[in-house]
């Protein structure tokens, strides 16, 4: 037996010290503070700035770079020790829509014609083509057209400056789809830029930081890395005239900002009790960065802020096990790699396309079965054999030959199998509201196997049409999902996504649940990134980007990079817009 | 409640029935769990050789392409934790990374399959000495190879590796981790005297 510890588990120790031991702080502080403010004049500031921007991931550090280019001296907050917030760990690409190159390259859309597309891609119930603005509310609207008018602007703006040199993604594989991928598309357009590094090679979004780093410190910008931004300072007309952050340590630091505070830090995946009250179902955890714990919801509350959104969240699964020991996952599962691979549930029964892109497949975790009184696909389970291990290996959460992974259970038959996933199961049923195999389970994967079975050698999945969209195809075959070369299996020849599964074990299973990449509700903005009060007026001087307001785009995902590209724009438009207020004063 | 390690790993068995151990062996930053095989090349005859992989894929997109696949021309490989501007190990990744490990070297224990020794190259030599400053009691020694002790500021300086556990720090600053393959050995054996 180990002998004991007497401290408990290391990884606590660090947690505090990232930051994570704030949410009591948190509460407090906001819970303590009205908006206005007259203690403001008395206690002198740390710092004076014109705009203050809250997060150093994309959006916040263009919305830095913009309000410094439009003439303001402006300081910069991170709550982590490392620069660059979730983006930093990201892939790095942004869709963005109507960019020169895209027209350049011959592609002469029309802006109503991709105008429609997003509009129903975001509300299809909403959308109507005959009535104005598609049918959407006017601000709702205004969002996503200010995003197709002015995302080619940002991202050549950054260019100009050298801030940030981008270059078209599909020079990895070629072009790929959206996720929306309209019935009436001609053909693939492919939005989605990255930056280029120095030697002209793409890179993801390690890159993109590193050169917006590089921007802020060429033009003396300042970034205050550890401090939490926890109170919003505004005088006596609700203006929001400063900051109140957090050090480590606890020391508060006041910070005064003329001009405007730029919110643009992050979503609430890791704050378990926003998922609590505002997502649809159980959220495991997800890729964020574990600071992102929504702190900008409380004290935009307390400035009267609108929510929207909050139900929203760019979704993708996740290992279950991963999520539990640490909510902040390494990876997302964007696609379960193979094609003698199906997703069943506790019941034994598909229900998705395994193929279909991630924010929406996740999507049916959120199935609740009102005669069974629970979340029916609370957990998928990722079922595939000795081939599927063997030709896709590698491909996360997959392991590669030669190499085993915990999460991975593994048995010499089907039925032996589901014993094992069962046993396991248990292990964890303290964490998972003590989700177990129906007793069904076995005699029912049997049958899915053989109907899986059946419809594969044709090539066709009547249940859920995997593999008809290029979505599946290409994303499976060139990115999630690609190949290893070498081995003795042949590609799937009817349809590349489907393939039997082997009468003979091993066979393996992967617990998989809701996870999030962040989520994306919060406060709502208007198209000039100005937060919205309950009655639709602007606050003044307050301005947000990225995920941690309500996403311009809806819930909708339109494409690798759907997430960073409204960042990119409206991060854009925040710093440009908190730069050419005028000044504020205090009382 | 499990609280197993959940990370990926590679593992050669010794042959022979007078194992003495298992030995864990951490890559570096932007390598893989097979980075080190030729360092342990040998050693398997009398210990297990247990290399785990860090989680944290240094491409979200592409976890573990093949080494010749264009597709690693911007990034390869796995971490153990990001740094921050002062190069100091970032808490919260490099805290996970930790305790993953520290599940891991537990586990061993549980399945007889003690004493554990650790050795890392670079990023997973600073992460096998911040094990050695976090969970001394559960390890039988320590060589690390072109690391740095972890700096994390109000931590590190709360930890002192004990007197008792062997730990050597190699920095002759290897271009390949197999020119410290007979430091490892000589280092083993002294362990193994005494």
């Amino acid at each position: 037996m180990p002998p004991e510890r007497a401290n408990g588990v290391s990884r606590r120790d660090f947690l505090g010290l990232a930051g994570a031991a704030g949410a009591a702080l948190t509460a407090a502080a906001c819970a303590s503070a009205p908006a206005t403010t007259a203690s403001g004049e008395t206690t002198p500031f740390d710092h004076e700035t014109d705009v203050a921007v809250v997060g150093s991931g994309a959006a916040g550090a263009i919305a830095a770079v913009y309000a410094h280019e439009r003439g303001a001296q402006v300081l910069v907050l991170e709550k982590g020790p490392v620069f660059g917030g979730t983006t930093a760990k990201s892939g790095g690409v942004y869709w963005i829509p109507n960019h020169p190159i895209e027209r350049e390259r011959g592609l002469k859309e029309p802006r109503e014609t991709t105008l429609r597309a997003m509009c129903r891609a975001s509300y299809p119930v909403l959308f109507d083509e005959k009535k104005p603005r598609f049918g959407l509310p006017q601000n709702e609207y205004e969002l996503i057209e200010t995003f197709y008018d002015r995302g080619a602007d940002a991202v050549v703006g950054l260019e100009k400056m050298g801030a940030l040199v981008s270059m078209p993604a599909d020079v990895l594989v070629g072009p790929m789809p959206d996720y929306f991928e309209p019935p009436d598309a001609a053909k693939i357009v492919d939005r989605r830029y990255w930056a280029r590094k120095p030697d002209g090679t793409f890179g993801l979004g390690d890159e993109m930081m590193r050169q917006l780093k590089s921007a802020l410190e060429t033009r003396k910008v300042p970034v205050l890395m550890g401090h939490r931004a926890v109170r919003m300072i505004a005088n006596a007309k609700r203006e929001v005239v400063g900051l109140e952050a957090r050090r480590l340590g606890g020391a508060p630091v006041r910070i005064r900002a003329r001009r405007g505070v730029v919110f643009a830090s992050g979503g609430y995946t890791h704050n378990p009790e926003l998922v609590l009250n505002f997502q649809p179902g159980p959220v495991f955890g997800g890729c964020a960065v574990p600071t992102n714990e929504g702190d900008f919801v409380a004290m935009a509350e307390a400035q009267g802020a609108k929510l929207g959104h909050m139900q929203s969240a760019w979704r993708a699964q996740i290992v279950l096990e991963q999520a539990l020991q640490f909510s902040s996952t390494p990876d997302d599962v964007f696609m379960p790699p193979g094609d003698s691979m199906i997703l069943v549930n506790r019941l034994g029964v598909r229900v998705v396309d395994e193929k279909a892109n991630y924010n929406e497949r996740t999507r049916v975790h959120y199935v609740w079965d009102p005669v069974r009184h629970e979340w029916i696909n609370l957990l998928l389970f990722m079922i595939y054999d000795q081939r599927t291990a063997e030709l896709y290996g590698g491909r996360f959460p997959v392991p590669a030959a030669g190499t085993s992974a915990p999460y991975v259970i593994s048995a010499p038959t089907l039925g032996a199998l589901g014993t094992a996933l069962d046993t396991r199961l248990g292990q964890l049923a303290d964490r998972t509201g003590g989700a177990r195999l129906d007793k069904t389970f076995a005699k029912t994967l049997t049958g899915t196997v053989a109907r899986w079975n059946q419809m594969s050698a044709r090539g066709v999945d009547l249940d859920f049409q995997r593999g008809e969209r290029i979505y599946d195809r290409d994303w499976h075959l060139k990115i999630w999902s690609f190949p290893n070369q070498g081995t003795k299996h042949a590609l799937a020849q009817k349809n590349v996504t489907m393939h039997p599964l082997s009468a003979r074990g091993p066979y393996h299973a992967i617990v998989l649940a809701a996870g999030t990449l962040d989520t994306n509700g919060g406060p709502v903005i208007n198209r000039k990134a100005q937060v919205l009060d309950a009655t639709g007026q602007a606050i003044p001087g307050l301005y947000g980007a990225g995920n941690c307001i309500a996403s311009p785009t809806g819930p909708y995902y339109y494409a690798g990079g759907g997430t960073l590209g409204p960042a990119v724009t409206f991060g854009c438009i925040a710093g440009e817009g908190a730069a050419q207020e005028s000044p504020k004063e205090l009382a | 409640m499990s609280a197993r390690s959940q990370l990926l790993r590679r593992a050669s068995r010794a042959t022979s029935a007078c194992c003495r151990g298992t030995l864990v062996a951490l890559h570096s930053d932007g390598a893989d769990a097979s980075e080190l095989a030729p360092l342990c090349v040998g050693l398997e005859a009398e210990l297990d050789v247990l290399a785990p992989q860090a989680a944290r894929s240094r491409n979200p997109f592409l976890s573990s392409a093949p080494p010749d696949d264009p597709r690693w021309r911007a990034y390869g490989g796995f971490r153990w934790f990001a740094r921050d501007d002062a190069g100091h190990p970032e808490p919260a990744s490099f805290g996970d990374s930790l305790w993953q490990l520290e599940q891991l070297a537990r586990e061993l224990h549980e399945r007889g399959a003690a004493p554990v020794y650790l050795v890392g190259y670079r990023d997973g030599a600073t992460l096998a000495l911040g094990a050695a400053l976090a969970f001394p009691e559960l390890l039988s020694g320590v060589i690390a190879i072109d690391g740095a002790r972890p700096e994390i500021p109000g931590w590190s300086e709360r930890h002192a590796i004990p007197a008792d556990l062997p730990v050597e720090e190699i920095r002759a600053g290897y271009t390949d981790p197999r020119g410290a393959a007979g430091a490892l050995r000589e280092f083993l054996e002294r362990r193994w005297r005494s």
